[in-house]
């Protein structure tokens, strides 16, 4: 769009492109650095091996996961009810759903804290995996909405005459043409369930169900503060999800801006 | 073609009723989520604020509107408030600028600029609470930023930027950029993909040079990403906590002190459950109003 530029334009940009790699790179390249003072790489090694962290791994992986599944398995019902069937009160149902979207976890911690400790459900997964379900599913909601909205009318009409019931249109046609759309949502809602810190924060103590979003301060709290192994375990945390988004860079870009463009 | 009335009419109700019926089991899953957790949360929050309650004992005293009479009386309070709303203009405002620049920027003839629109977005993905973390000790006095000032000024920089009262939420609103412009990039990026050719190639010809375009085409083109941008960037301003929990906790002093910090430290530090459930009702009417902008902009995209 703007290829058809002038030598000092040319220059000008060339040299804005350059001062914002610069800018972007400097801190990570800083972190790596840090994390590799003292031992060197056996940081890296010092970390897994003389902490939880595979535990902390495996934490994550799970609370990650099954937040994923319910939040696809609530948003995309909800949706095929919302946009499709639309049952009398729908539309009702809807904006009970998206009213929770820009809510701050935080504000919901009095009564999360109390509920929570009422029922015993202190240091379980569960204490995470639910309010996160609870306040990622309006987003995934309103996306898989717009996008069953969108489908032609036909599609649904022509099975329901072929005699599909309401079930199997759900499960044989709807589920595999919304494919684009559960990869949007899985996104999303894995690299913020992956990345959440304020709720294993407030509701998990146990050292075995930590997340790892939490070893940097288990690290702190540790009598030694040892930075370059506190950034080796930044490191470690950050590159499964960065190795996600090199590999998979347009669908990561379009589970991002789905909340905003669509 | 002609059947009896009775039959056309009794025939097709019942089965119809009975889909009727099961459409809204569909619903059920995420309404006892939602319901169950955000409103029935937010209820419970308006019910715990008229109390005089740690948050664990089985009940609390009714105090009545004290807890809001408080808040209102609170510099803590206000300061919170101050501070959220400096920092969601501060990093809304740069990040869209930076964003902008960043489209305008992969769409020229630069060497590199598949790079940038790759590592443009890397930070986006990190974890907040791992950027914090590095930050915090990146930037203290001795650390590696300053390291790196030192070297390009070639005199000693020393700043506590954390630390600091002057530079703190400065800092912080920094740190918030430089992993979030990647976001505003990506939006301002796919919206310009969309702008037709033909519309810049005209301007080309009517002489006008590459500010002007941006200026009075394009940036104008593109005023639906301008309100998405903003709409989106005071919602993540009012959820932000871990990026100030991590880095100052909201000090020094109250310096940077967000509402969601300031809820964490009521509720959890000093279990003053009643006051921060008072606190909660304010930041979720808060964020009502920009829900419902969301979800407007949206759906108005999406026909």
């Amino acid at each position: 769009m703007f290829q058809h530029q002038r030598l000092p334009g040319r220059v000008i940009s060339q040299i804005l492109v350059v001062i914002a790699l610069a800018l972007l790179i400097a801190p990570l390249a800083m972190i790596v650095q840090t994390s590799l003072q003292g031992q060197g790489p056996e940081n890296y090694a010092i970390v897994i091996s003389t902490t939880p962290f595979l535990r902390f791994f495996v934490n994550s992986l799970v609370i990650s996961g099954v937040t994923v599944l319910l939040v696809l398995i609530c948003s995309i019902s909800s949706a095929y009810a919302i946009a499709t069937l639309r049952p009398r009160g729908s539309r009702l149902a809807m904006v009970l759903i998206l009213a929770g979207m820009a809510l701050p976890g935080i504000a919901l911690i009095v009564p999360l804290f109390y509920v929570i400790q009422a029922l015993g459900l202190l240091n379980t997964y569960w204490a995470v995996i639910v309010p996160l379900t609870a306040i990622s599913i309006p987003f995934g909601a309103l996306v898989a909405t717009n996008y069953i909205r969108a489908l032609p009318v036909e599609l649904y009409e022509a099975a329901r005459i072929d005699g599909a019931s309401n079930w199997t249109y759900f499960v044989r046609i709807l589920i595999p043409v919304a494919r684009p759309i559960i990869a949007v949502i899985t996104i999303f809602t894995f690299l913020a369930a992956w990345n959440e810190y304020t709720l294993p924060l407030i509701f998990i103590q146990e050292t075995d169900l930590q997340v790892l979003t939490q070893v940097p301060t288990y690290f702190q709290s540790q009598r030694l503060v040892d930075t370059p192994k506190i950034f080796a375990a930044g490191v470690l945390i950050s590159l499964p999800i960065v190795l996600a988004y090199v590999l998979m860079q347009r669908l990561f870009r379009e589970g991002m801006s789905a909340g905003a463009v669509k | 073609m002609t059947s009896t009335p009775t039959a056309s009419r009794g025939a097709p109700l019942r089965p119809g009723r009975r889909i009727a019926l099961s459409s809204y089991l569909y619903l059920v899953p995420a309404l006892i989520l939602v319901v169950g957790v955000v409103h029935v949360g937010i209820v419970a929050n308006i019910g715990y604020s008229t109390l005089d309650w740690n948050g664990i004992s089985p009940n609390g005293k009714p105090v009545g509107v004290a807890n809001y009479v408080k808040m209102f009386t609170d510099p803590t309070f206000w300061v919170s408030l101050r501070n959220t709303l400096v920092f969601a203009v501060a990093t809304i405002a740069l990040q869209m600028i930076f964003g902008f620049a960043l489209a305008v920027l992969v769409r020229t003839r630069a060497f590199l600029r598949g790079l940038l629109r790759t590592l443009a977005f890397v930070p986006v993905v990190l974890a907040p609470a791992v950027v914090a973390t590095s930050f915090r000790f990146l930037l203290t006095p001795d650390g590696a930023i300053n390291g790196l000032l030192s070297s390009i000024t070639g005199q000693p920089v020393d700043q506590a930027w954390l630390a600091d009262p002057s530079t703190a939420l400065a800092a912080i609103v920094l740190i918030n950029v430089w992993q979030y412009t990647g976001y505003s990039f990506l939006i301002y990026d796919a919206a310009m993909g969309q702008i037709d050719h033909s519309v810049i190639e005209a301007t080309r010809i009517d002489g006008a040079s590459t500010w002007q375009l941006l200026r009075h085409v394009v940036a104008p083109l593109l005023s639906g990403s301008h309100l998405v941008l903003i709409v989106l960037g005071v919602i993540s301003a009012l959820k932000t906590f871990d990026l100030v929990f991590l880095t100052t906790a909201g000090g020094p002093g109250t310096t940077t002190q967000v509402l969601t910090g300031y809820i964490y430290k009521q509720v959890i530090d000093q279990f003053h459950a009643g006051y921060g459930a008072a606190l909660s009702v304010a930041l979720v009417a808060i964020a009502l109003v920009f829900s419902v902008l969301q979800v407007r902009l949206s759906s108005r995209e999406a026909r």
